[in-house]
């Protein structure tokens, strides 16, 4: 087990309980696409894992150590976080770094050598079809160019895990495509994930294990062909029949 | 306009701008530097919300900000003294000049680091940097490129202050125009001389603000 997370909870002052008891367990090499209507706090449980907002309460348990997620230190917070990595939806590039640059940083701050980190950078950049965009600022850039800049940001630091926020939700439909290949791609090689996203027939293609979150609670998780065609919850059924229709 | 006019304002000419070039200038690029270390470290203060250290900032921009430059420079210069600190003229004029243009840049540069996206620093926690390092490399870069037209204005604000300094004694400019005058008494040809010497030297650091502007306008836009 990769990444487990036991009965984790938050709720925001303005708007009450987001998650409302959270499981979670993620294998290594498992694809999981999280989706679900808006505000169903798919984006805040993602936002929880990486500790981007504060958990009120839960268990997690991460490459066998696990924590108490009330009492978490920032040590330990800091530990964990330099094995995963995020990708947002609005990309969050480093606005006065150039993408090789945006790549770099990270491997800097893991005290990684200059020009190993040029090297990584410019190989993890290619990958993703940029290697002609390296001295691009972000404004420079298209949506799709900058999600994969980011994408090529977090898989260069080798993390055990990468979430996706609705990756390509900030893109127009044509920039959509080529976002998802890329994805697609990291799929293809085993990267463990989890994606949250509004794309179907994405989620079904690439997922291991889909899940649907409805008002703070996992209301189904299957295999993607069982989820997708049988499914046992009213509520996903309700989702998809909704989407479908 | 007198042939008489015309020579003194030829000879003193010289004799203003060269205190222009030793006085003026340093005292406001010492000033100045000074003054941006002073604000930077005072805007920090605020943008981690440092207890204690956060409520002096406040009190220090309030006092600042709330009272006239030529009375803070006579406390200094005319009052210390009278509590046992002797100050003298040059670094007591770069002192107070500092301390008040650290509380207004302060401001300036605390509004442009909270201007500066949430998301950068979410970023940079994620790839895991501290945020000290993230603030270092990424934030305050980017706070410094949305400060500069309003530091530029301030540094533009700050030359033709430094005449203040002529109320300390400091033999800048303003004062050496004066002792002109004293010994020709041609007050409106030689204050239009001088005014036009600070004008000059505005003149010039605006065209250099525009220049710095454009060039860090948004980071690769072209």
């Amino acid at each position: 087990m990769l990444l487990s997370v036991k009965n984790l909870r938050k709720s925001f002052p303005e708007t009450g309980e987001i998650l409302r008891g959270i499981d979670l367990e993620v294998e290594k090499g498992e694809i999981i696409s999280v989706i679900g209507p808006s505000g169903g706090g798919k984006t805040t449980l993602l936002r929880c894992l990486n500790f981007l907002e504060t958990p009120d309460s839960g268990e997690m348990t991460f490459e066998g150590e696990t924590y108490n997620l009330s009492s978490i230190g920032k040590k330990q917070i800091n530990g964990i976080r330099k094995r995963t990595a995020f990708v947002f939806q609005n990309f969050n590039l480093f606005a006065n770094k150039t993408a090789v640059q945006n790549v770099m940083e990270g491997l800097l701050a893991s005290g990684m050598g200059k020009k190993d980190a040029r090297r990584k950078a410019e190989q993890a950049l290619a990958d993703v079809n940029l290697s002609d965009r390296l001295d691009y600022y972000p404004n420079q850039l298209s949506g799709g160019q900058q999600q994969r800049v980011a994408i090529a940001r977090a898989v260069a630091l080798d993390p055990d895990i990468i979430y996706f926020d609705e990756p390509t939700s900030a893109l127009d439909p044509e920039l959509t495509r080529e976002v998802l290949d890329v994805i697609a791609a990291l799929a293809g090689q085993s990267m463990t994930m989890i994606v949250v996203t509004h794309e179907l027939e994405f989620a079904r293609r690439i997922s291991t294990k889909v899940m649907l979150m409805d008002e703070g609670i996992i209301a189904e998780s299957a295999g993607a062909e069982k989820f997708f065609n049988s499914p046992e919850s009213e509520r996903t059924k309700q989702f998809l029949e909704k989407i479908n229709s | 306009m007198s042939e008489r006019v015309i020579r003194i304002l030829i000879e003193s000419f010289p004799k203003i701008l060269l205190p222009g070039l030793k006085m003026t200038i340093p005292l406001t690029v010492f000033a100045f530097s000074l003054g941006l270390i002073i604000a930077v470290i005072t805007a920090l203060i605020q943008y981690y919300n440092v207890p204690l250290l956060s409520r002096a900032a406040r009190v220090y921009i309030w006092i600042i900000r709330g009272t006239p430059l030529l009375v803070q420079l006579f406390v200094v210069f005319y009052g210390l003294p009278g509590v046992g600190i002797m100050t003298s003229p040059f670094p007591t004029a770069v002192a107070v000049f500092a301390i008040n243009e650290g509380a207004y840049a302060a401001e300036t540069i605390r509004a442009a680091l909270e201007a500066v996206p949430h998301g950068q620093l979410e970023a940079g926690y994620c790839v895991g940097m501290s945020r000290g390092r993230t603030v270092r490399r990424i934030i305050l870069p980017q706070a410094f490129r949305t400060a500069v037209p309003t530091l530029g204005n301030e540094l533009i604000s700050m030359v033709k202050d430094t005449s203040l300094a002529a109320n300390i004694t400091v033999m800048e400019m303003f004062m050496t125009t004066q002792r002109i005058n004293a010994v020709y008494y041609e007050p409106l040809a030689l204050y239009l001389e001088v005014g036009l010497i600070y004008l000059i030297f505005s003149t010039v650091l605006s065209r250099v603000q525009r220049v710095a502007e454009k060039k860090l306008a948004s980071y690769g836009r072209r």
